[in-house]
């Protein structure tokens, strides 16, 4: 009964004008961020900040988590229409989507992909309502070695999922958590490896690297590579009705896809991305007629689709229940929250019970807003492709420069937001992934005070950390994963870009 | 692509025994005491170590990398916005939000390959004043006001 009331209350909340405005703005450019090039989910989370300045911590919340889901959606209708992913966890639509497009079904394919993740949202907010609470109160009796262990854990997930090569991703992490060191240290108060700089004596933030590396990257990739204005399939709006034969091949991948996509979401990596993959991998090896996939089979959009949104929702779960984000797109909901003096955490959902509340009740309420606002707007969105390189970027870079300037009220913020939008770039380049390093530079400082703490609890042995049964299990599994790892160097059987294939 | 991969292999691991040395002239504490310098050598060291397993492997490589990087035009305009944010930087504070925003936005529109003068001009006015509204006025964020 609690959950029911709690629900019931948070509902009442979110149901006020300001956190509904807050919910359809969120949704609203979120959808947009999804469709315009440019600029991904994290980038727009991390560039809109600022605009929650005014708002409390709840409003806040909801329209950054609107933001989040509603590019998740958008990127769709680029995927679909113009064959071109309005963001990554999108490109897996692209496969059978843009080939129903083309045999004229695209209003088909994307009300499928919008009844999809508007159930696997659904479905995911649900998981999260009853997954959360109990983790949290796990999580209460977590000591520092626990935090260690996953931290170590999160390391090892999410270089071997990030990018092609696990080394690379691992240097990534690494440089991630050395940057995380820059600046006082959290447990002596000393100053350290700051180069006599004073601006790098308070350390470095996490919102204009990830601003840096997710923003302006873009904006200087995109200078170097203008992209094309490509051919937008039109669709009429008494097109957008799947036939019963769709209607019915569509059911169990969106069912599939919401359960698939939820337990992706909680392990760090590229969740959205995954769990799109996966989920087309399992749609196609269950089809009765897998020869129709890549040439517009329905199932290869329902259940991607699907699971990429259920994937969202998942990620919020070690967000909100341990504190600890492992995707961007979550670090900088935890950024968001810290601005308003919330810090989340295993206490979280009991200390700000109204607030974890109203966000779940708020995600049910933007994931309706979503199906409503998508399927009549799908062309006025989809025509936003066609704004030129040379009017969105200068703006985006505008916005941007200002945005990340309001956070401290420092110019040394717009510095460190163009010499990370170049590493950013560079290491594109190179084929480098930069989310490992901005989630190193959040799990940097679990992972030192983790080893610390533990090391002084335990006079220096490090037996009494393995032997605790969270933190050993925990261990046990990186161990595991190391195994893994080195053995499929080894074989060279383990490559990712098999499931695409 | 292998010779500049190669480069940026090595900038890392120098970058990482930078960081390694300086993480050094820290407090590194004891075992059963770690002191501020304790876990920046650990991560100094590993990243030194993968570093260098990254650089071995990109000389190992012997074929050509598929090439996918930026056209020599796409490097100049791309080094062109740098050099643009940098004086948005260096006139940020002296000119004020205004115009610095003005004289960013346009110079990147017309960089970007915008054709005309109206354009730009109206796009950069548009974004400056409203950029200004929005965080000034509504947000309350004390920008520079400069020479206004």
């Amino acid at each position: 009964m609690d959950v029911v009331g709690n629900l019931l209350h948070g509902f009442s909340v979110a149901l006020s004008l300001n956190n509904l405005w807050a919910c359809f703005l969120g949704v609203l450019i979120g959808t947009i961020i999804g469709v315009l090039p440019g600029i991904g989910p994290v980038g727009a989370m991390a560039l809109l900040l600022p605009f929650s300045f005014g708002m409390d911590a709840g409003s806040s919340l909801i329209l950054l988590a609107g933001i989040y889901y509603g590019a998740m959606y958008g990127g769709s209708t680029t995927s679909i229409l113009i064959n071109v992913p309005g963001e990554a966890a999108s490109m897996v639509t692209c496969l059978d989507g843009y080939q129903m497009a083309k045999k004229g079904r695209a209003g088909a394919a994307l009300a499928v992909a919008a009844l999809g993740s508007w159930v696997a949202g659904t479905v995911g907010v649900l998981l999260l309502m009853f997954f959360a609470p109990p983790l949290a109160r796990a999580a209460l009796s977590f000591g520092p070695p626990e935090y260690l262990a996953i931290s170590i854990i999160g390391m090892l997930l999410l270089s071997n999922l990030s990018g092609d090569s696990f080394s690379k991703s691992l240097l990534m992490f690494i440089i991630g958590m050395m940057l995380s060191t820059i600046g006082i240290d959290g447990l002596s108060g000393y100053g350290r490896l700051s180069f006599n700089l004073e601006q790098l004596a308070r350390g470095i933030d996490f919102l204009p690297c990830a601003m840096g590396v997710f923003g302006m990257a873009e904006v200087l990739d995109i200078a170097a590579k203008p992209y094309t204005i490509a051919d937008i399939i039109k669709v009429k709006f008494r097109d957008l009705y799947p036939n019963r034969e769709e209607v019915k091949k569509s059911v169990w991948p969106i069912i599939r896809g919401s359960f698939i996509g939820f337990p992706i979401g909680l392990i760090p990596g590229p969740a959205a991305i995954l769990s799109s993959l996966i989920s087309y991998k399992v749609e196609h090896s269950l089809s009765p007629n897998p020869g129709e996939f890549g040439k517009g089979a329905i199932e290869g959009v329902a259940g991607p689709e699907s699971a990429n949104n259920s994937a969202s929702a998942g990620a919020m779960v070690p967000l909100l229940a341990l504190g600890i984000p492992f995707a961007p797109a979550t670090a900088v909901l935890l950024g968001g929250l810290v601005i308003h003096g919330v810090a989340p955490g295993p206490t979280f959902i009991t200390a700000h019970a109204d607030l974890f509340w109203l966000v779940i009740a708020s995600m049910y309420i933007g994931n309706l807003m979503l199906l409503v606002l998508n399927l009549p707007l799908v062309g006025v969105f989809a025509s936003l492709t066609k704004v030129p390189a040379y009017t969105l970027i200068p703006v985006v870079a505008a916005i941007m420069f200002i945005g990340t300037y309001s956070l401290n009220n420092s110019i040394f913020d717009i510095v460190l937001l163009l010499a990370f939008g170049v590493i950013g770039c560079t290491l594109k380049r190179f084929g480098y992934s930069a989310a490992p390093m901005l989630i190193g530079l959040i799990l940097g400082p679990v992972f030192e005070k983790g080893l610390r703490q533990s090391l002084i609890m335990s006079d220096g042995e490090i037996l009494p950390i393995i032997l605790r049964p969270v933190s050993g299990t925990i261990l046990a599994i990186a161990v595991l994963i190391i195994v893994f790892i080195i053995y499929s160097q080894v074989t060279k059987r383990y490559k990712l870009p098999e499931l695409v294939d | 692509m292998p010779k500049a991969e190669r480069l940026f292999q090595l900038i890392l691991l120098l970058l990482c025994m930078v960081y390694l040395y300086a993480s050094l002239n820290t407090a590194l504490g004891t075992i059963d005491e770690p002191g501020s310098g304790f876990v920046p050598s650990l991560l100094g060291g590993a990243g030194m170590a993968v570093a260098l397993f990254n650089l071995i492997n990109s000389l190992r490589k012997t074929t050509e990398g598929k090439e996918e990087g930026w056209s020599r035009d796409g490097m100049l305009r791309m080094g062109a916005c740098v050099v643009i944010t940098i004086l948005f930087i260096a006139i940020f504070e002296v000119l004020g939000a205004i115009v610095s925003i003005f004289a960013a936005v346009f110079l990147m529109t017309k960089l970007l390959g915008a054709k005309g003068w109206l354009r730009p001009l109206l796009l950069a006015t548009a974004s400056a004043l409203l950029s200004y509204f929005v965080f000034f006025s509504i947000l309350e964020v004390p920008l520079p006001r400069g020479i206004f």
